[in-house]
């Protein structure tokens, strides 16, 4: 084993790493056999290459007080503690809808999920050019269309909150145009925020009827 | 249990994020101050102005908050928030060039690849760095970040005066800064 004062001085290291100076012979020759030295000139080069961007990578203060302030949003935080996941009831690919809303169209795609007293619709079509279009509902099963008018649903790709529609006032949402993908939604209403982890593609193969 | 019991700096991501759902807003301040630097970096990586630096920045941030229910599980929250944050870049710069084609084909392999030559890896290392300073006594902070952050280098003696040290001092201190900072790095899990 390699003892402690075989190795190169710190400073050499980081004079070597931020001030561009060259090691003697032979502590360059040592630097090349120790794994200790050079995993000690990495991070010194590494903090180096950091230098005086580093300092500049601070957001302008308004900036990151609105992102602090997120962390005092407690009815945000409301809703994130009472997320719920909801779970498919219809889906036009696995069984029929009821007269009258059925659909031959193979670009298309119709799908009911429940939660808590909560139903959202979901209509997927895909467009000639392969542009996906989301269209839905959210209602209370009781009731009707839900009173907030800060609903909002947001379009999500693994964790990645790419867009967001607000709820109409009877609770209708649309993205339009997106890039076929895997999605989410997440839709914050009142005190909840209702889940669809990962919605079906329209793509998958239907069911035999 | 009261708020700050412990030392938050000595908190896990998990434990921060358990506590932002629990209403403690001084845990959101401190998982924000975290990885602050190393999110609001990455859009001037990936060749972008400040004003979009700060949109992505902010948008990343929301997507954390949003997502804390489901962060709570998460393993390296670092990964995640790099990941969010490189996806928002790219579609953020391929929007720019009015090419959104291109998303559909890209956007969801692109974050999960080496985006370029080696950014994740080196955004990995550079947090590191931040984190292990970050535990360093604030005499040695200022030290290392004289060393390694000012330009020009302000020179030993001025370090020294900066710190009410002598000229002849400077160097002790000067190592066991850089030594407890190689250490901390070590049990960090730095690798090169």
């Amino acid at each position: 084993m390699e003892s402690r004062i075989d190795h190169i001085a710190l400073v050499s290291l980081f004079e070597r790493a931020r001030l561009n100076t060259e090691l003697d012979g032979s502590a360059q020759a040592h630097l090349n056999s120790c794994h200790l030295c050079r995993g000690r000139l990495d991070w010194m080069q590494v903090s180096a290459g950091l230098g005086v961007r580093e300092l500049s990578y601070d957001p302008p203060q308004p900036v990151m007080e609105a992102v602090l302030r997120l962390g005092r949003d407690s009815s945000r935080l409301k809703q994130l503690r009472n997320a719920v996941v909801a779970l498919v009831t219809f889906d036009s690919f696995k069984q029929l809808a009821p007269a009258g809303i059925r659909s031959t169209e193979a670009s298309s795609r119709q799908m009911t999920f429940e939660t808590h007293g909560v139903e959202i619709g979901v209509l997927m079509r895909l467009s000639e050019d392969r542009k996906l279009s989301l269209a839905g509902q959210v209602l209370d099963k009781l009731s009707g269309p839900i009173q907030d008018p800060a609903a909002r649903v947001d379009l999500v790709i693994e964790g990645d909150h790419i867009m967001t529609s607000s709820l109409s006032p009877w609770g209708e949402f649309v993205f339009s145009d997106v890039p076929k993908a895997q999605y989410g939604l997440q839709v914050y209403v009142l005190d909840r925020m209702l889940q669809i982890p990962s919605l079906p593609s329209i793509d998958e193969q239907r069911s035999p009827g | 249990m009261q708020y700050g019991v412990r030392a938050v700096r000595d908190r896990t991501d998990a434990e921060l994020i358990q506590e932002c759902l629990d209403g403690h807003s001084e845990a959101w301040d401190f998982l924000v101050h975290r990885y602050s630097r190393l999110i609001y970096s990455i859009p001037f990586k990936w060749g972008l102005q400040r004003e979009d630096a700060k949109e992505i920045y902010q948008s990343v941030w929301l997507d954390c908050f949003q997502e804390l229910h489901s962060l709570r599980d998460i393993n390296r929250l670092q990964a995640w928030l790099v990941r969010i944050a490189i996806r928002k870049c790219y579609r953020f710069s391929t929007n720019k060039r009015s090419r959104p084609e291109d998303v559909e084909i890209v956007e969801t392999d692109h974050a999960s690849e080496d985006p370029s030559e080696g950014l994740i890896a080196r955004l990995d290392r550079e947090q590191l760095i931040r984190m292990s300073i970050a535990k360093l006594t604030e005499r040695c902070q200022q030290v290392i970040k004289a060393l390694f952050f000012e330009d020009p280098f302000p020179g030993y003696a001025t370090i020294a005066a900066r710190l009410g040290l002598s000229s002849n001092s400077i160097g002790f201190t000067r190592d066991r800064c850089l030594e407890r900072l190689g250490k901390l790095l070590e049990e960090l899990g730095y690798e090169h």
